[in-house]
């Protein structure tokens, strides 16, 4: 340990911590560009200058360790001389053509500008100019014009994902940060790149000009990508979910996120349940009023339905957008039909690994201790590729906190959950006759899931809470709309048995609702005294007699 | 010591409550301007409307427009700094990439609510490009439904013409210094 | 069979007059004096073929809308009776004008009662309101046909007993008589004998015909329209028409009591053709210019308060218009017929008349409504605010 004093601040850092560290502890800010704590030092910058007593000339902080008895100044006049003096050669050549560029906003030149150097161009000659909107491949837009050579890109593909893909090319004023010749950005974390860029010469190309970032709404949330659970923010305007951006968390992801997951927000903008979509069997059965909130996109959607059925059903069988009172009733009526005529062993509940814990508890409950369901199978996604870094083949966020529901609604009962194909064979052998479904799929091959499509129509009830269309919703006797992870609170239980929680981001789009609410509705629907917020009734499982109502 | 005036009661003198002399007064007045404004309009105060109008006063500032590069091409960058400081909310604007890359970022759609609007002209003094005026000293016409004034980046640029100001506007090519 | 075809002339004609030309103007030249006197334009947007006349269309344009107007009608209402009061108002105003001289051809019917057969008839009219309120099953229709019935009834005696002195001057209530009897000199005239009755029978008349200062029956800030509340169309048009054929009966009556009719001062009628037209002329631009008096005070005075307009009536007009039938039957009887002597005397009895009036509502001035004076009220207040 060695003490110090920064601006007349005492200050205590471990040996070895350099002076930008030591600083934030007592909330002295240090500007730096090219310095970042995951890192090596580069101090090439030069943003970071400070002032050391006993010392002939200005230190960069951030190369500068900690030493007993030192006396720092940030603040005095030959600091913010050199500060002042660092932006302008800076700005010399740096286009300001902050209106088309996105990261106008969140940009350290821009925030330091007003911080450091607040002062018109002196320049006389013209601005040089480089290349711009140069795209670079790994989904990352370049532009040599805004860069300030801080080097935080090339050292980033040089030590941390070992595979060096950037450096810089020519001198002087001519110099560039680039890829190598025909060699674009590749591998599956190039999007940390645009995240460490402390300017606008790096964009992400999937938020490029989609939204500035003053009007984005932040959430911490825990990204739906894998079984990882990377800590993400959600960043979100007007019920429309913009990017995903990792959140520091040293013991999951330090501060990084791969490029899958980053893209992983896409389901909840895009091809949504919105409403709950019933099947009626019979012909010429009453059309449900459309909800309140028609649209031109809900009323084509429930048209395309309705030819599907008709193709697909030799008889009728019509979808039909409802209210949520509507499909509840329909819910319950064919559930209630089914337990009372072959018990509630007939009945299979696939679970959702992309569900919150708190969601999965709830319908285990529901099913375990109202429906006397025994058989529960394991849905989610199927698995994909893993690597040694952040990505685990498990795409599914909440495997675990689906094994720990189990345990707590049904270990009583010894059940387990079983595969996503022992529900295809389990229905198709007739063993089961009807499906609670959670999630918008099952992990199966697509063989296996058009046996289960067709399968499915046999069935008594198919009742799936899905966030979006799949052709599983597109056979389901009642489809009711569920919230997406940016939609509510709740907790993903990640591959190391961490539980994260989740913050609620936009609105719920459409009609959805958690599955937690649509289990409670649904129970009471069915008249059980069912409260799935309460731990304690889960340690004592009191059984319903199964087809009382 | 409050002095209080009594005022209960007695109003009005027997001449007075006779309504008869005030009554004359008063069809003095009326008849007065009856006949002023029969022969010479003296005292008319209402305009007829479309065929006579009001000036409008100078630092009137009527609707906005969208200015143009030389080319014919919109100036507007779609920074979304008009958007942002708009106390109305009545700017939509969708960004777009742009064939040209000198250009790079444009307004796909820029739409102006007219009903919304409180034409304060925040959104002039906050454009970077000069590529947003309130100049015209029009107002918006009458419509027959709420669409009718939602104006699209199409309808503003006809309003507007060419600016000849060169920042945030057109750039030099690429690396020519 | 000759009688028959120019009476049906002589109905065609005033009808014309009164039901096709004054009326329909009326509306026009209320709306535009209106305008003038409130320093505004008034319609004039009506064209046709883009000329518009001064908004002169606009009282067509009125009629066309009216006509084809939904006639929207309570479901609770008395269905015979809701649709024969606006015939009732109506008719009682149109049928007073059979007796009416335009000239001295141009009248209908000569009736000996003429003055007493408008009366009769147009006191009828009371009904039209009292019946519209009632079946109108509406609680501001009703208190509208309360205030008009109430205001009627009063004014009603008021109008009587101020021409019972211009009758008692002339000898006699046939209407074409009086008119007769006006001829010569224009000190001939009624107003020139009665000029205290002209002012009470205009007053009174204006409240008969239910007119601003006078219009509290309909008084649209605390009952909405009084009794027409519930009509539209063509019903609440035959009130409103009726409205304005009233204003015009009284004038046309004021013309013959007071203005010599169609008597044209110092020109004695002697049978000439030229005559006839000009009387009827000189009759139709008297009776316009006391309708116009009429408008324009509806557009000076604010509407009386119920009080007020009970107190005007029973404790102002009334006593003078009695007063004024005593000093005149006095002054005839005392004085030689025709004489200069009696005419100087009529005056002077006016002029007493005026007097005692306004020393009457001076001595009653202090006393409030209900018959404490205000000294008294005062006096307590001081001996509350003293405990």
């Amino acid at each position: 340990m060695a003490k110090l004093t920064i601006n007349g601040k005492d200050v205590e850092a471990a040996a070895g911590t350099n002076l930008v560290e030591a600083a934030k502890q007592v909330g002295v800010e240090i500007p730096v560009f090219c310095y970042h704590p995951k890192l090596s030092i580069a101090a090439q910058c030069r943003m970071c200058l400070v002032e050391v007593e006993k010392m002939p000339k200005l230190v960069p902080a951030c190369q500068t360790p900690v030493a007993e008895g030192m006396v720092v100044k940030t603040d005095s006049e030959r600091v913010k001389t050199a500060q002042a003096g660092v932006m302008e050669f800076l700005l010399l050549n740096h286009p300001v053509d902050c209106p088309i560029c996105d990261q106008a906003g969140e940009c350290a030149l821009q925030d330091y500008y007003m911080v450091y150097d607040l002062t018109g161009s002196r320049s006389t000659v013209g601005k040089v100019h480089k290349p711009k909107v140069q795209d670079i491949g790994g989904g990352v837009v370049l532009d040599s014009e805004r860069c300030v050579m801080c080097s935080r890109c090339v050292r980033y593909f040089d030590e941390i994902t070992g595979d060096a893909q950037m450096g810089f090319f020519n001198r002087g004023d001519r110099v560039e940060v680039s890829i190598f010749p025909d060699s674009p950005l590749h591998g599956e974390y190039c999007g940390n790149v645009v995240d460490l860029c402390p300017v606008g010469a790096l964009t992400w190309k999937d938020f490029r000009f989609k939204c500035r970032v003053w009007f984005l709404e932040k959430a911490a949330s825990v990204c739906p990508g894998c079984a990882r659970g990377c800590n993400v923010t959600v960043e979100h305007n007007e019920g429309k979910v913009f990017r995903l951006k990792p959140r520091d968390n040293e013991a999951v992801n330090q501060c990084w996120m791969c490029d899958e997951g980053r893209a992983s927000y896409k389901f909840v903008n895009e091809g949504r349940l919105l409403d709950p979509v019933v099947r009626e069997e019979k012909k010429g059965v009453t059309t449900e009023t459309l909800s309140s909130q028609r649209s031109e996109e809900r009323k084509a959607y429930v048209k395309k339905e309705e030819a599907k059925a008709g193709s697909r059903e030799p008889h009728t069988r019509k979808a039909v957008v409802v209210t949520w009172e509507r499909a509840l009733a329909v819910a319950a009526e064919q559930l209630v039909k089914v337990v009372a005529t072959k018990g509630g062993a007939a009945i299979g509940v696939v679970l959702s690994p992309q569900a919150t814990l708190e969601d999965n508890r709830a319908v285990v409950r529901f099913a375990a201790d109202h429906l006397g369901v025994t058989a529960f199978y394991m849905g989610g996604r199927l698995d994909g590729e893993g690597d040694a870094f952040l990505r685990l083949a498990d795409k599914n966020p909440n495997r675990a906190g689906v094994l720990a529901a189990l345990e707590m609604g049904a270990v009583a009962r010894g059940l387990a959950a079983r595969t996503a194909d022992d529900v295809v064979a389990d229905v198709e052998s007739g063993k089961l006759s009807a499906l609670i479904v959670m999630g918008n799929n099952l992990p199966v091959s697509p063989d296996a899931r058009a046996r289960l499509v067709s399968a499915a129509a046999r069935l008594d009830a198919v009742i799936v809470m899905a966030s979006n269309r799949s052709e599983l919703v597109d056979a389901a006797t009642v489809a009711l709309p569920s919230a997406t992870f940016a939609e509510k609170e709740g907790t993903f239980v990640n591959a190391m048995g961490m539980h994260q929680k989740l913050r609620r981001g936009i609105a719920l789009v459409g009609r959805a609702l958690p599955e937690t609410q649509i289990v409670q509705k649904l129970a009471a629907k069915m008249g059980f005294d069912f409260r799935p917020a309460r731990e304690a009734s889960a340690a004592s499982p009191a059984t319903a007699a199964p087809g009382a109502h | 010591m409050i002095r209080v005036r009594e005022k209960y009661g007695d109003r009005m003198t027997a001449l007075e409550s006779s309504y008869l002399t005030e009554t004359l007064k008063g069809l003095s007045i009326t008849l007065r301007h009856f006949l002023e404004n029969t022969l010479t309009r003296k005292n008319t105060v209402t305009l007829n409307y479309p065929e006579e109008k009001k000036p409008y006063p100078e630092r009137f500032r009527g609707l906005h427009r969208l200015m143009k590069r030389d080319d014919g091409q919109v100036r507007c960058v779609a920074c979304m700094c008009c958007a942002t400081v708009c106390p109305a909310h009545c700017i939509k604007i969708e960004a777009g990439e742009h064939d040209d890359h000198r250009i790079e970022k444009f307004p796909i759609e820029f739409s102006i609510d007219w009903l919304r609007c409180v034409y304060c002209g925040l959104c002039v003094d906050a454009c970077p490009c000069d590529a947003i005026r309130m100049d015209t000293g029009e107002h918006p016409k009458p419509q027959i439904d709420r669409n009718g004034f939602l104006t699209t980046k199409i309808d503003l640029m006809k309003l507007g013409g060419p600016s000849v100001a060169v920042q945030g506007g057109v750039r030099p090519d690429n690396g020519e210094g | 069979m000759e009688l028959l075809l120019i009476s049906t002339l002589k109905v065609i004609l005033v009808f014309a007059i009164v039901l096709g030309a004054l009326s329909p103007l009326a509306g026009w030249a209320e709306r535009r004096q209106s305008a003038m006197i409130q320093d505004r334009v008034g319609p004039n947007r009506a064209s046709i073929g883009g000329f518009r006349a001064w908004g002169l269309f606009h009282p067509i344009a009125d009629v066309i809308k009216l006509m084809t107007k939904e006639d929207f009608v309570p479901a609770t209402r008395n269905r015979y009776l809701h649709t024969a009061a606006p015939m009732i108002a109506f008719w009682s105003a149109v049928v007073t004008f059979a007796v009416i001289p335009f000239g001295p051809w141009l009248q209908i019917a000569n009736l000996d009662i003429g003055v007493l057969f408008i009366f009769g008839i147009a006191s009828l009219g009371v009904y039209g309101a009292t019946i519209a309120g009632w079946a109108s099953n509406n609680k501001y229709s009703l208190l509208g046909a309360l205030r008009a019935s109430a205001m009627m009834l009063s004014y009603e005696v008021t109008l009587g007993l101020t021409v019972v002195g211009v009758l008692i001057c002339f000898s006699t209530v046939g209407a074409q008589e009086l008119v007769v009897a006006q001829a010569g000199p224009i000190w001939n005239w009624g107003i020139f004998k009665q000029p205290v009755a002209f002012v009470l029978f205009f007053v009174a008349a204006m409240a008969a015909t239910k007119r601003a200062p006078f219009d509290l029956p309909e008084g649209e800030s605390e009952i909405v329209a009084g009794y027409f509340l519930e009509y539209s169309g063509m019903k609440f048009v035959m009130f409103y028409m009726g409205e304005y054929i009233e204003m015009f009966l009284w004038s046309a009556l004021a013309t013959v009591l007071f203005f010599g009719g169609w008597q044209i001062p110092w020109v004695p009628f002697e049978g000439q053709t030229w005559y006839e037209f000009a009387g009827v002329a000189k009759f139709l631009a008297v009776l316009v210019a006391i309708a116009f008096l009429q408008m324009t005070v509806r557009w000076t005075l604010p509407r009386f308060r119920y009080d007020q307009v009970m107190d005007l009536g029973w404790k102002m007009l009334l006593p003078a218009s009695i007063g004024n039938v005593v000093v005149t039957a006095v002054v005839i009887i005392a004085t030689p017929a025709g004489g200069v002597l009696q005419r100087v005397a009529l005056l002077v009895g006016n002029a007493v008349v005026v007097l005692v009036a306004l020393a009457v509502a001076a001595a009653m001035k202090g006393e409030n409504k209900i018959g404490v004076t205000t000294e008294a009220l005062r006096t307590q207040r001081s001996e509350e605010a003293v405990h």
